[in-house]
């Protein structure tokens, strides 16, 4: 299932970016395809994505799975990846993107009923639903992941080459956690800190102020990491 | 009129408020108390990562997360009134744009208060 998705996203991705990479398109042409055949229908897609995959690291584009983890959720770009296959003819049975059923549940919604009305047991506990819906290998395009995501900057040059790499990879797939967040608390913490205790008539000497101001940035990147390591402890 | 004032009268104006030091002291009073509650956040946020809406609901209907979400909002938002308050007094001259400046951080904070202080309790109520 999860190759088929990859193999969808490729299309769909580079059948956007080939037409302005003349050669990447001509590179899929010549992989031979008969039309009314599903099964190489199936075929020619692995192969595409695979040589696809060798292109791609030639020309330091991220590959088709890293593309596919990326723009899965964007299931408008895969249709229009079928409407293209549609064009040229290929039946639906190859043509059908193996994708999350169509009614998808939102983890965060709020249930419709009333909140304070007496909750009809069924009904209201199916409003929302309990299962995070996306699988694991889909979980970095998840909702709460897109924004990282989008700040993560993951540029063509150096995902090229990273991408790989199996243990590299693994890295490229962990959630990005706002660390500019945690870092301006704990920052804002200490120095609150450092005011009380001027408050309080202590640490004017200059000594003393170098002292608690390197305490207490010190303080700030210690707990930035410790809420870093927990945070990839408990969400992966 | 301002002529026949005395200099002392001028000097005092309308008199002290009396609540000079309040502001102060309200200010240490919520960042003593911000301490341990925006700890307790942190560690509270960090270890729900990755939770679904079920798993938060039940966490939040525990009466001590509650109340010290509750808790830890109402003083946030008074500790960021207290503190946005004294940066825009020391720092935006002009009589008006200050008024309409502090008016407008004192509704937009209390709006987000009450808000998130009644999204606590309807998460928290829902069973």
């Amino acid at each position: 299932m999860r190759s088929k998705r990859v193999c969808w996203a490729a299309w769909d991705t580079y059948s956007t970016k080939a037409s302005a990479l003349s050669t990447g398109a001509s590179f899929l042409s010549t992989i031979p395809i008969s039309a009314d055949d599903p099964t190489s229908c199936r075929s020619w897609l692995k192969q595409s994505a695979l040589r696809l995959r060798r292109f791609s690291f030639a020309a330091m584009l991220p590959s088709p799975e890293h593309i596919g983890i990326v723009r899965l959720r964007t299931l408008t770009r895969v249709q229009s990846g079928c409407n293209d296959l549609k064009a040229k003819g290929i039946p639906s049975t190859a043509r059908e993107p193996s994708r999350a059923p169509t009614k998808r549940v939102n983890a965060h919604a709020f249930p419709r009923t009333s909140p304070l009305s007496a909750p009809s047991s069924l009904s209201a506990a199916n409003d929302f639903c309990a299962v995070d819906p996306a699988p694991r290998h889909r979980r970095s395009t998840d909702r709460r992941y897109a924004t990282p995501y989008l700040v993560a900057g993951r540029s063509r040059l150096w995902t090229g080459p990273i991408q790989h790499c199996p243990s590299l990879c693994w890295l490229l797939d962990r959630p990005i956690y706002p660390l500019g967040i945690y870092f301006r608390g704990f920052y804002h913490l200490g120095n609150g800190i450092r005011h009380l205790a001027w408050d309080f008539g202590w640490g004017f000497e200059l000594s003393q102020l170098h002292t608690s101001g390197l305490a207490m940035l010190a303080f700030a990147c210690g707990a930035t990491a410790i809420a870093l390591v927990a945070a990839y402890t408990v969400g992966g | 009129m301002a002529q026949l004032r005395s200099s002392l009268g001028r000097v005092r104006g309308l008199g002290s408020a009396k609540e000079g030091v309040g502001h102060w002291w309200a200010q240490r009073v919520t960042a003593i108390a911000l301490v341990p509650l925006a700890i307790w956040f942190v560690i509270a946020i960090v270890s729900l990562i990755g939770a679904d809406y079920a798993t938060f609901q039940l966490w939040l209907a525990q009466f001590g997360n509650a109340l010290l979400m509750i808790l830890t909002v109402i003083v946030l938002f008074y500790h960021a009134h207290l503190g946005m308050q004294v940066v825009i007094e020391d720092y935006v001259h002009g009589e008006g744009t200050r008024v309409a400046t502090l008016l407008a951080v004192k509704f937009v904070l209390a709006s987000l208060a009450a808000s998130c202080v009644l999204a606590v309790v309807l998460v928290a109520l829902r069973s």
